[in-house]
């Protein structure tokens, strides 16, 4: 029985579609909001449905032998796990946001609010540019607008959002989709059947 | 209930200290303690993460050791050949990162002069030890010198170099192209770095692959030593596999790289390879490879018993003849066995055969 951690919500549901489309569905996947493990014995599979956030940590603990997850939420993370395939969905940006025409003397330290500390300290610290991160959990382009940071770092997908609160892209860091991942000690176990599964994934996420 | 789910299997690292021991490595045993400065100088050849460390009477700044190899390859005497092999701790931070905390580790050096052989004995012990834990255990090796040789060649700048064996550490060939396009190397490098990433199997039959992706004369090099290596393991050669996603984000290895797995556990139980550099950084004139294996994280899966299992468990209750009791003990150790008495209530161990003594007698339980 192979495990699969899928995100709870939009980007979950999209990557269920992919492996029912490849033929690894399970029959009661959509049966009850609240279910969280659904399973096919006759598939062999079984997935557990987690916070987006979650799904490297699954993955990388073993518990999920494969699961599927943001580029954004695997760097984050920092998950010591395989990413097997780029599966094409979910496709947003992470970018740098402010008001328009922001402008910060140099060698002032910038203010940044986000929810991707990691990212953002990595980003800064290449550019040798001083920060002070302000860590958020949601709703992050409120900050400057309420003079809690001067800029943001967040996931971008159309930019509706930044637009209507009058903030725009300042900076692309780096493009996001969702992103095949597995265990790395279980792979040495099931690698055939991984990577079965990611090349079927693959063909379904290119069709 | 008192026998462990692991019964009959012998805690794990009295099983491989046999196996040292058997093949006449010599216990070796590490400081407790290290100056700071041995890992602040060479953090680019662990992980770097943070050492613990506090201040000694007389003033200098010590580590409780992060990392057991830098800390006996400090340690050892320049010249001269040694196998040895340590059963010690390290002090790490926890996979979160919140809190630093206490990894038993065993493991093996080979030191001494430039000897091919070497490094087939570390990998044959390194195969023996996966093996003896039971259940099914996975050995993954590679050459960090075939990929620096492929890309040496290349003048790729440092970060460059870093995204490319990031994608090959993670198994990510989608994420090669993008790289070499952003250099123009892509039309040059066609699909080798992604051969390369997805290049596994078994030492004989994927040797052969490598050497076909081998453009260089670094690269064919490296894979004539892992011809070299798969000849001289024989049989083992075909339970070894050869996979360039082992290769970690640390600086000290120069040749062979290992992981060991076990079914049941999340991460590699065994690390380790070749590591040369490290030993002209310290000084040393030998050249060194080795290998650990983390008991902790076996403790954490129920692969060693967190408490001794005995031969003999008799638990008493309230009222028995207490003499009885020392008696019964006595006997099983001149029989050979190891015997262990818990009250009723409080079992704090396991053991192979279940006694329970009352008022009436003390009798065996059946199995």
């Amino acid at each position: 029985m192979l495990t699969v951690a899928l995100p709870k919500g939009r980007l979950g549901d999209k990557a269920y579609d992919l492996f029912e489309k490849a033929g690894l569905g399970t029959p009661d996947f959509f049966d009850s909001g609240r279910k969280l493990i659904s399973k096919s014995d006759k598939a062999g599979i079984s997935f557990i449905l987690v916070k987006p956030w979650d799904v490297p940590i699954y993955v990388e603990r073993g518990v999920a032998d494969i699961g599927v997850a943001g580029r954004d939420t695997i760097l984050e993370s920092a998950a010591d796990v395989y990413e097997l395939a780029d599966l094409g969905i979910g496709r947003c940006r992470m970018a740098v946001a402010g008001p328009e025409g922001h402008y910060l003397p140099q060698g002032q330290t910038l203010r940044v609010a986000t929810k991707y500390t990691a990212i953002a300290k990595s980003y800064y610290s290449e550019k040798r540019r001083p920060v002070q991160l302000i860590k958020l959990n949601g709703s992050v382009e409120l900050a400057p607008l309420l003079g809690l940071s001067d800029l943001i770092v967040d996931i971008v997908e159309t930019g509706g959002t930044l637009r209507e609160n009058g903030l725009c892209i300042l900076e692309e860091i780096l493009p996001v989709s969702a992103r095949l991942i597995a265990n790395k000690a279980g792979f040495k176990f099931k690698e055939a059947q991984i990577m079965q599964i990611a090349q079927m994934l693959t063909r379904e996420a290119q069709k | 209930m008192y026998i462990t789910q692991n019964q009959g299997c012998a805690e794990a690292d009295t099983v491989i200290k046999s196996i040292f021991q058997s093949r006449g490595f010599k216990r070796f045993y590490p400081p407790r303690f290290d100056d700071y400065s041995l890992y602040s100088q060479n953090s680019s050849f662990f992980s770097g993460e943070s050492i613990a460390s506090f201040a000694s009477p007389d003033g200098r700044l010590l580590a409780l050791k992060p990392d057991i190899t830098l800390s006996v390859a400090n340690a050892i005497p320049d010249g001269g050949a040694l196998k040895l092999y340590y059963n010690d701790e390290v002090c790490r931070l926890s996979l979160d990162g919140g809190e630093f905390q206490s990894v038993r580790q065993i493991g093996m050096e080979i030191i001494g002069g430039p000897d091919p052989f070497a490094d087939a004995e570390l990998v044959d012990v390194a195969a023996e030890c996966l093996s003896e834990l039971g259940g099914g255990w996975a050995l993954d090796i590679c050459h960090i010198g075939f990929v620096h040789a492929l890309l040496g060649g290349l003048n790729l700048s440092d970060e460059v170099s870093r995204q490319v064996l990031a994608a090959l550490h993670t198994k990510s060939p989608h994420k090669i192209p993008p790289i070499l396009d952003n250099v123009g190397l892509q039309p040059h490098l066609g699909g080798l770095m992604e051969e390369l990433s997805l290049l596994s199997g078994n030492l004989p039959d994927a040797l052969p692959k490598a050497a076909a992706l081998a453009r260089c004369e670094g690269a064919k090099a490296a894979v004539r030593e892992l011809e070299y290596l798969s000849f001289a393991l024989g049989d083992t050669a075909r339970r070894v596999n050869l996979d360039f996603s082992v290769i970690g984000d640390v600086d000290y290895y120069n040749g062979i790289i290992l992981k060991g797995y076990v079914a049941g556990v999340p991460q590699a139980v065994l690390s380790g390879g070749r590591y040369d550099r490290l030993m002209e950084r310290l000084g040393k004139t030998q050249r060194a490879a080795g290998f650990a294996i983390s008991l902790s994280l076996l403790e954490e899966r129920g692969m060693i018993s967190g408490t001794s299992a005995v031969d003999a468990l008799c638990v008493y209750e309230a009222g028995c003849n207490p003499s009885s009791l020392l008696a019964w003990q006595q006997a099983m150790r001149h029989a050979g066995k190891s015997a262990a008495l818990c009250r009723q209530g409080e079992v704090w161990c396991q053991g192979r055969e279940l006694w329970r003594a009352d008022k009436n007698g003390i009798t065996k339980e059946a199995e």
